[in-house]
């Protein structure tokens, strides 16, 4: 029971999604399932996902699968690739995940460069529990603990550039987005390439949130375009 | 529980736990909320960033996460403001780190806990299993207050008066409520106003206060626990408090606290229609606990029935605090993580009272 | 006078409009001077899953925002109908929207049953997302206790800003309850219910 167009590794029961309509999660998925079936590693591939929306992937592929605390899964996924040398390890975060509570594990993961893969969904709010602010929200941006776009920092937080201060020489460090399908794979691709080859990875993907930007289609593009202005995508660190 | 009344509110309003919580603390005098979401309880954090926005005397400050939370809320009392957080599940595990520090250094540490289903993420909806964490989280002898509401009148009478007693007795005080209790609208009564003391800084106040929280002898530490104990006992004999319903005749009592204590207490008035003599105690403050009470209310039982939404974590307290005072039977309505309805306390009780 | 709580509890999925019928009904039980409790009950999607909401009005006293079994279930969604069934005795009576939910469905499900086909009702006559209102109409008339103006007035100040932004909306919604209401009335007509009454005597 294979529906060709999805990825042999994501479950055909894992079909109604658990995310809303117009996630970006659909896309990121789906395309991370693509590059493990074309690279041929979901046999020893583990998955590590954090709180936040990427915990409804918990059943999504046919992949050995975690879910930890909130901001714990680059820890989780580096002792596990320890014990396990042949595993691929690949975690997902979000924002908050990442940027917030999991800042002090992700920085020191890329500073002992564990041959791990990290991908964090940037959609600038906490989606999870209702949009509040993300270290990714910009200023002036309108969320749910910053009204009328009080209290929001200056400057957000930029990801891969912030880690080109602590992580090696060869390790691969991205941003990509969603809007562009055939480069962010390649981006998954190179990543995990990266990981065979001993060195940490990370891929940051700018994605959608209809739901807590409260924005229809079109104007959830515009303002995922908007992201983009800000958060510049490209491979940052290691061609 | 009696107050002021309050003139400039509109006194009966249809509202949540949540905003019910977050109006208590700031009639209150609260002036400084630093947290991290968290379901059930982020409304009280988006609710007061909406407050603050407009009131430049009221701080604000969403964290990375929660134990950075609570250690802004400790800088923040140092200050001499009335600082305060709101939290549930993994989060209030988390603020078992400054809370401890709260802790040693006897600070007025405000906190509002939404249970909800453990371990780990859990549920996001409700449970009475933070008890213990509550009541003994961190590494001490949980030298800490922790008042349990019923309902949404209590609650709002409670989160006044936690400011209170923190700034009063000075130490860390929590008021323990749940995720149905957080996120149940209901008709509330906002007329009562509490009295509450005054906040005052701890430094750049004209004495200097060198503090620490390491010790480098046993001797030391044994000198600062007790001291901590002498008060806490003292403390104790004003805080404590607890409901004692229908008890003098009763030869099924029924233990029970927060939302489920309301239940049972509605169920106890049922019951008592159908001529069941069954009655009540509920303890408002889980610690510390009126272990006096307590032992009153079971004078006459011959069953008690002890209602949680847990396996066990008020069941333990109160078998040890009855351990000498009672040969009765205890029969167990455990529902972990589970509501525990007035149907299902009738219920039960009508079996113990037929056997 | 004898003080009742009446237990209503609405199922549907996330996005439906679930917690507006709650939210609308406490507010106007409210407005009207009853008791209301009124909780929310759902998991961490933010779409989808089963979105639940149990509603206690009256002028008794409610002691837990929870219940064990309900007078009224108004059901929206055939994934709720397993997560509901523990709330149906043989006095509940079970509002469904005909549409989104098969007679056959509910099979197994033994209570009084009140189909509305508020979906195409609504998508006919008014506009597909006010399907929810249809049913409200349809609650108001089997549940009494609640007046009309009261709902009217609910959704005044919980839609206050959207009625703003589309002023048409409030005239539909006020349709919407009549014809729920209508819809209701009709399923119980002369002809069914003789049925119905024979049941209800069985019953009782």
């Amino acid at each position: 029971m294979s529906n060709p167009r999805f990825p042999k590794v994501v479950k055909t029961e894992s079909k109604p999604s658990n995310f809303c309509p117009g996630c970006g999660y659909g896309i990121i998925l789906k395309v991370l399932g693509e590059v493990i079936d074309e690279m041929e590693i979901a046999p020893r591939t583990v998955f590590g996902i954090d709180i936040g929306c990427n915990l409804l992937a918990w059943d999504y592929f046919n992949l050995d699968t975690a879910q930890t605390h909130h901001g714990r899964v680059t820890p989780m996924i580096s002792g596990y690739k320890m014990s396990q040398k042949d595993s691929v390890v690949i975690g997902i975060a979000g924002d908050g995940g990442l940027y917030a509570i999991g800042l002090q594990s992700f920085i020191h993961t890329a500073h002992r460069n564990e041959p791990v893969t990290v991908i964090g969904v940037n959609n600038s709010v906490y989606a999870m529990t209702g949009g509040q602010a993300a270290p990714t929200t910009f200023d002036h941006e309108i969320t749910d603990t910053t009204p009328d776009g009080k209290f929001t920092s200056k400057k957000p937080i930029f990801g891969p550039e912030m880690l080109t201060e602590f992580a090696d020489d060869k390790a691969f460090l991205a941003r990509g987005s969603v809007n562009n399908i055939p480069v962010l794979k390649s981006y998954f691709k190179k990543a995990i390439e990266t990981q065979l080859a001993g060195n940490f990875s990370f891929v940051e993907v700018i994605s959608y949130c209809p739901t807590n930007w409260k924005t229809n289609a079109e104007a959830t593009i515009d303002f995922s375009k908007k992201l983009e202005s800000i958060y510049k995508t490209g491979i940052i660190s290691g061609k | 529980m009696a107050g002021k009344k309050t003139n400039n509110i509109v006194t009966k309003q249809l509202l949540t736990g949540n905003e019910v919580a977050l109006k208590g603390a700031l009639l209150a005098g609260a002036n400084f909320f630093a947290g991290y979401p968290i379901t059930p309880t982020t409304e009280i954090l988006s609710g007061w960033a909406k407050v603050a926005a407009k009131d430049p005397k009221l701080k604000f400050l969403q964290m990375e996460d929660e134990t950075a939370s609570g250690f802004a809320v400790i800088g923040a009392l140092l200050a001499g403001k009335k600082a305060w957080t709101a939290t549930a599940g993994m989060g209030h595990v988390l603020m078992q780190d400054p809370l401890a520090l709260a802790e040693s250094y006897r600070l007025p540490f405000v906190m509002y806990v939404g249970q909800r289903g453990g371990p780990s993420t859990g549920t996001v909806i409700y449970s009475q299993q933070e008890l213990t964490l509550a009541r003994y989280g961190g590494n001490g002898e949980g030298l800490r207050i922790v008042y349990a509401p019923a309902n949404v009148g209590e609650l709002y009478h409670y989160m006044q008066k936690a400011f209170d007693t923190a700034w009063k007795y000075r130490f860390p005080v929590i008021v323990l409520g749940d995720g149905y209790l957080s996120k149940t609208q209901t008709t509330v009564d906002l007329s009562e106003k509490v009295d509450v003391v005054k906040s005052s800084p701890y430094f750049l106040n004209g004495k200097i206060k060198n503090m620490r929280n390491c010790f480098s002898t046993e001797d030391q530490l044994v000198d600062h626990l007790g001291f901590m104990f002498k008060e806490f006992a003292e403390a104790s004999e004003e805080i404590v408090e607890s409901e004692s319903f229908r008890t003098a005749d009763s030869e099924i009592v029924i233990f029970a606290w927060g939302s489920v204590g309301y239940a049972a207490k509605v169920a106890v008035v049922n019951l008592r229609n159908k001529k069941v003599k069954v009655g009540l105690f509920r303890p408002i403050t889980m610690r510390p606990f009126d272990t006096k009470a307590a032992i009153k209310a079971v004078k006459k039982a011959k069953y008690i029935v002890i209602a949680e939404s847990s396996a066990g974590h008020f069941g333990r307290i109160v078998r040890e605090t009855l351990a000498q005072a009672t040969d009765a039977t205890y029969i167990r309505l455990y529902k972990p993580a589970e509501g525990i309805t007035t149907e299902d306390i009738e219920e039960k009780i009508l079996e113990v009272a037929n056997v | 006078m004898e003080n009742r709580v009446y237990k209503v509890l609405l199922a549907g999925e996330g996005g439906q409009g679930v917690q507006t019928i709650g939210h609308v009904l406490a507010r106007a039980a409210f407005e009207q001077g009853l008791n209301v409790a009124y909780m929310p009950n759902y998991g961490v999607e933010q779409r989808g899953g089963v979105s639940l909401g149990y509603l206690q009005i009256g002028t008794g006293i409610i002691g837990f925002p929870k219940f064990s079994k309900a007078d009224y279930i108004v059901n929206m969604r055939s994934r709720a109908i397993e997560r509901i069934i523990q709330y149906v005795d043989s006095d509940t009576l079970y509002i469904y929207d005909s549409d989104l939910i098969n007679n056959s469905e509910l099979k197994t499900t033994n209570a009084q049953k009140l189909p509305i086909a508020a979906t195409s009702t609504a998508s006919s006559r008014l506009s597909p997302q006010i399907f929810n209102m249809i049913l409200t109409g349809a609650i108001l008339y089997e549940l009494k206790v609640i007046e009309r103006i009261y709902v009217e007035k609910a959704l005044d100040i919980i839609l206050a800003k959207k009625y703003k932004e589309k002023p048409q909306l409030r005239n539909f919604n006020k349709k919407a309850l009549e014809i729920g209401a209508k819809l209701a009335k009709e399923a119980f007509s002369p002809v069914k219910k003789t049925s119905v009454l024979d049941r209800l005597g069985d019953k009782k």
